[in-house]
């Protein structure tokens, strides 16, 4: 990730320096990407959000008339306890989601710590790059079974696994930036000034690992849900009558052979929830001046 | 009032216990040899857990499949009527108190390593079940004999304070006769040695068990199958596909999973007596399931009509009751005293001051325990309660459940099914005398007691009165009774469950 | 090179120790031990306690840890406590599976990887090209098991009677096999192809940039001869390093995709393992895959230290 396309320093006034970024970002989506990635997130929030209003009889409206097929009352028809399944769907989203966006953050802050720790002292930048070793060979399963058994099943052992597994995410990247920022005259010159290694950090290395975490960001969150999913499979994730994304294939694949758009609801969600995050990053990066295409 | 129909459009028929085509063991018993020598038949079979050797003497639902392909009992209930029959025991005397067996053993019989078969592997076997560390489920009722002495080469006599005429067979039905020479083979399953029909060859732990044909086996028809190879697919889905490529024997697949193989010429459904309860229990020392009223209503609240249709795909019946509603004097209203009611069940507990009550419902991660609980939380929700759910992983609530641990409110999951009531109160873990719901045990022990001494008409009239005590007491409510349900390939015939549910492969043949 | 390994050996064995008494404390940490799972779900506390006892299980924690390592180190991987084999001999009858798999998939990765990514590192008409672009973005960005799950989809709905899960070996039943492998091997393969293509992609682009490849077209060679025999064969060195490495990312992914396609691997012997805590196969398998994972790290900053020059080992 030694990335030689950054553009220059960034040292400007704080205030400026936010507006700046803001302004960048925001530009990525007036991209035909970034605003179609855009466009697709907004209508999965808004209908996610929106759903109290749009179904008031709730997520787990249970009836007689289970497994139904498309109908116009029920778009994708209605899984084995007569409930919805468009609707939870749409639900399920809007949990998955949100587990991703409470988690991932916390993981980004953390990674990004101990990737710019090498700037505090080498010996804590060295230990934090094997922790972040530690972390990407563990097998990411038994993580999550054994964060479920200790924690127990639900949202707080999501949050607690997908956050741990995002630190290295962002610490590698983190640490690459560093590494690389560190080297330059400008790193060098102000250390020589004896400007506080706190503030060369916060003031000169941190903004400049800023864009490729953002871009990383989009990246890890859609990683988030499916995390989500994947334990989820193996039924240890959301507990019903909640559904998330997750929750919802495990049955719906239960089901596939009597009631195929149950597990197709929550596929082509998730499907659209990759390509519009990935349609974002694609965007992001193009506005920050590096090359998709030259990225793993 | 409510619907107590069930026998609705939506149950489903099988055939019961057995798939013996008419007559084909007693006229093509020597064809099917045969056919055995030119090409050799190999039975393929599929099951979602791993076989557990260590639990030879235990009743545990992965042993079904091999347990009495490697192994012999004493005697087999009959999966239709619940009598006793000859296994290696050739015939048996109670005394009139019925607290002495006699049991007479078959000549002639050997194990595996070739060593002859006496009375002393009796004894040492029922010794093993009574022994302190014994998993099975009969240690209670083992060591309630006084005395197990051989009283010939080929008789042995069982003693007993009480009366045992009965639970006996139930011990008998667990009891397989194991090998004291190999014993310390059961613990890696290195080496597994019985008398049955066919020999444990090979064990891939997790993955697969492969059995052989025993060609001394002491039957006059020799197995007609060369060797069986059991497959473990702990994935549901693919557990049941295996039924589509070729494995000719799947055993317990989910009902939902059954379904699209109702209309599927080339397998049957074949679908074992025994099959598994699916208990609510409530712990009656802690509020508000402290109140008799509360735990009632929760009986009322429940839909189980709907888990039956919804859940269990119309596999299975609705009963109230921990035992087979074969059982003596099981009457309509005893089988089926909590319908639903959602009125009465809010009136209920609206009446206890119950309304709004948050109660944490502990069940264990099993994918049909969780099904069963999005019904039972919608059912108490619409009642007035607040249920939610804490999933716990299989081995930590197992644990907490022989602790009397598990809370307010759990839901339970039972094999076992087939045995007689007398033995199932002392042995399902939602009835026993340590059962999480922590019931005072003077009356519950009495009707016990009354019970297990008792044969005939009062059996009857003593089952009668202990099952109306435990409904009133209302601690603990079977939803559903489901059967388990196995896909059978069409070619596979003469494969027939016993009574409590372990496959018996001795008669089975296996065309083309 | 030897002196960077020898300087991250102290690093590497750290991380081995570390890594060991984490997965040695983990596991025990949770609620519910092996004698419960022996046990099995209709046993009284007295029974359980009983089986306590038979397992020794009450030994100090720091004995049984050193017990452990001890043995490790000179070769002993301990004894499973639920089935009372050598874990050893668990994980050995689980290799071929997971081997047979990543195998496999390593093949379809180099195979798709490689034509998609030479298509859309040649000039092709707009759409085609924004097509390529959209299919290599939604496959990085889809991870193998939602891949796996769409794949099972469809092949339900077309193909009924296509064996889509379980397991048989390829050495002894090679078509049922074959059939069985290749939807797992397809869903492992595909995000790791794709990011070989864009890879491959990229390293065409530059390469056709490049003053020779000018030189090339200005002398007349035919467009086609000019890819296969100036861009190609410049753009595939580092592509085959970054190959090699990501075998062993296949490995690692394809737990979950052995729990979706009901395959036996190694994944599924830990995921069994930690649900009837059976301590003695988790651990081993969390070291192992540490180890492995930490020495692909390795390997992989030698390999592009090997292709760019400007890239110094000891610096780091």
């Amino acid at each position: 990730m030694t990335d030689t396309a950054f553009s220059g320093p960034r040292a400007s006034k704080s205030r400026g320096l936010v507006a700046s970024m803001l302004r960048t970002y925001a530009s990525a989506f007036r991209r035909p990407r970034g605003m179609l990635g855009l466009a697709i997130l907004s209508v999965i929030v808004l209908a996610g959000l929106a759903s109290p209003w749009l179904w008031p009889g709730g997520v787990d409206q249970q009836s007689r008339d289970s497994l139904l097929g498309m109908s116009l009352a029920h778009p994708f028809g209605t899984d084995q306890l007569g409930r919805d399944i468009f609707m939870r769907t749409i639900y399920a989203a809007k949990i998955s989601l949100g587990i991703s966006v409470v988690a991932v953050p916390i993981g980004m802050v953390l990674g990004t710590l101990m990737g710019l720790s090498g700037m505090i002292s080498p010996r804590l930048g060295t230990i934090c790059v094997s922790l972040f070793d530690l972390l990407l060979g563990f097998p990411g399963l038994i993580l999550a079974i054994l964060i479920v058994l200790m924690v127990g099943t639900g949202w707080l052992s999501l949050v607690l696994t997908i956050s741990l597994l995002s630190i290295p995410q962002f610490g590698r990247l983190a640490r690459g930036a560093f590494l690389s920022e560190q080297a330059r005259e400008y790193v060098q010159a102000a250390t020589l000034l004896n400007i506080s290694k706190t503030k060369i950090m916060l003031r000169h290395i941190l903004p400049n690992t800023l864009d490729p975490l953002v871009v990383q960001l989009g990246l890890v969150l859609i990683n988030g849900v499916f995390i989500e999913a994947a334990i989820s499979l193996v039924g240890l994730g959301i507990q019903p009558p909640t559904p998330s994304l997750g929750t919802l294939l495990n049955s719906g694949i239960r089901y596939i052979y009597q009631q195929p758009l149950y597990a197709a609801g929550p596929t082509v969600l998730l499907l659209l929830l990759a390509l519009s995050f990935n349609l974002m990053a694609d965007a992001l990066n193009a506005a920050t001046g590096r090359d998709a295409q030259g990225d793993r | 009032m409510t619907d107590t129909n069930h026998t609705g459009p939506n149950r489903r028929r099988f055939i019961q216990g057995t798939l013996t085509a008419v007559g084909a063991l007693s006229l093509t018993g020597l064809a099917g040899e045969a056919v055995a020598a030119d090409k050799p038949t190999l039975l393929k079979i599929a099951q979602a857990s791993d076989v557990q050797p260590r639990a030879a003497l235990a009743g545990r639902g992965p042993n079904a499949t091999w347990r009495h392909q490697v192994f012999d009992t004493l005697t087999t209930l009959d999966a239709e009527t619940g009598e006793p029959m000859p296994v290696l025991a050739t015939s048996w005397t109670i005394s009139d108190d019925s607290k002495t067996v006699v049991f007479t053993l078959r000549d002639g019989v050997t194990f595996h390593t070739g060593r002859a078969f006496t009375a002393e592997d009796v004894i040492y076997t029922l010794n093993l079940i009574a022994d302190e560390g014994s998993i099975s489920q009969m240690a209670s009722i083992a060591r309630k004999f006084t005395q197990v002495e051989a009283t010939g080469p080929l008789e042995v006599t069982i003693t007993s304070t009480d009366p045992i005429g009965k639970s006996i067979f139930d011990v008998a039905q667990l009891a397989v006769i194991v090998d004291q020479e190999t014993i310390s083979g059961l613990e890696d399953g290195s080496k597994v040695v019985g008398t049955g029909p066919f020999t444990w060859e090979e064990w891939k732990v997790g993955a697969m068990l492969r059995l052989a044909k025993n060609p001394n086996y002491w039957a006059e028809t020799k197995p007609a199958i060369d060797a069986i190879e059991i497959s473990i697919i702990t994935d549901r889905t693919a557990h049941a596909n295996a039924a589509r490529s070729g494995t000719q024997f799947v055993f317990e697949v989910t009902p939902s999973e059954a379904v699209p193989f109702e209309h599927d010429r080339r397998v049957t459904l074949m679908n074992s007596p025994a099959g598994l309860i699916f208990p609510v229990g409530m712990n009656v020392t802690i509020a508000p399931m402290d109140n008799k009223a509360v735990r009632q209503a929760v009986g009322y609240a429940i839909d189980r009509d709907r888990i039956l249709d919804q859940v269990f795909n119309g596999f299975g019946s609705t009963s109230d009751l921990w035992w087979s509603e074969t059982e003596a004097g099981m009457t309509d209203d005893l089988i089926h005293r909590y319908s639903y009611d959602p009125d009465r069940a809010r009136q209920m507990i609206k009446d206890a001051g119950a309304e709004g009550a948050e109660i944490e419902i502990s069940l264990p991660a099993i994918p049909m325990v969780q099904a069963v609980f999005e019904v039972l939380q919608y059912n108490l929700r619409e009642v007035g309660l607040v249920p939610t759910g804490r999933v716990l992983n299989v081995t930590e609530f197992d644990g907490l459940q022989a602790n009397q641990d598990l809370g307010a409110m759990f839901q339970q999951i039972h094999g076992l099914q087939g045995f007689s009531a007398a033995t199932l109160v002392d042995v399902l873990a939602a009835v026993r005398d340590q059962n999480p719901s922590n019931i005072p045990l003077e009356r519950y022990r009495a009707l016990k007691d009354k019970l297990q001494s008792s044969t005939g008409e009062a059996y009857t009239v003593a089952l009668k009165e202990l099952a109306e005590y435990m409904l009133d007491e209302a601690f603990s409510h079977v939803m559903v009774h489901a059967p388990s349900v196995s896909v059978v390939s069409t070619k596979l015939t003469g494969a027939r469950f016993n009574a409590v549910g372990y496959l018996e492969l001795v008669d089975a043949k296996l065309e083309g | 090179m030897i002196r960077f390994l020898i300087n991250r050996l102290p690093s590497f064995v750290l991380l081995l120790v570390v890594t060991s008494v984490i997965a040695f404390a983990l596991p025990r940490m949770v609620p519910g031990d092996p004698a419960a799972a022996l046990a099995g779900s209709d046993a009284t506390a007295e029974q359980i306690e009983a089986i306590r006892q038979q397992l020794d299980l009450g030994r100090p924690f720091v004995v049984q840890y050193f017990d452990w390592l001890g043995g490790l180190v000179q070769g002993d991987l301990g004894t499973s406590i639920l089935s009372g084999r050598p874990v050893a001999e668990l994980i050995g009858d689980r290799v071929e599976s997971s081997l047979e798999l990543t195998l496999v998939a390593a093949t379809l990765m180099i195979v798709i990887g490689g034509v998609l990514g030479v298509l859309a590192g040649t000039k092709q008409k707009n759409w085609i090209a924004g097509l390529l672009d959209g299919i290599i973005g939604l496959l990085v960005a889809t991870p193998p098991h939602v891949t796996g799950l769409v794949m099972i989809l469809i092949m339900t709905l077309v193909l009924p009677y296509w064996p889509i899960s379980g397991e048989a070996s390829l050495i002894s039943d090679p078509g049922y096999g074959f059939q069985l492998i290749l939807l797992p091997a397809l869903a492992l393969s595909l995000p790791q192809a794709a990011a070989v293509a864009r890879l491959i992609q990229s390293n065409m682009r530059t390469v056709a940039q490049m003053d020779f490849v000018e030189l090339a077209r200005a002398k007349g060679v035919p467009p086609r001869r000019i890819i296969t025999h100036h861009i190609l064969r410049n753009s595939l060195g580092n592509a085959l390093i970054v190959i090699a490495l990501r075998v062993g990312e296949l490995l690692s992914g394809a737990v979950v995709i052995e729990a979706i396609f009901a395959r036996n691997g190694l994944g599924q012997l830990a995921v069994a393992a930690t649900q009837s805590r059976d301590y003695m196969v988790v651990q081993v398998i969390i070291v192992g895959a540490v180890a492995i994972a930490a020495l692909v790290n390795m390997l992989s900053e030698i390999g592009l230290a090997i292709l760019d020059p400007r890239i110094r080992l000891d610096t780091k």
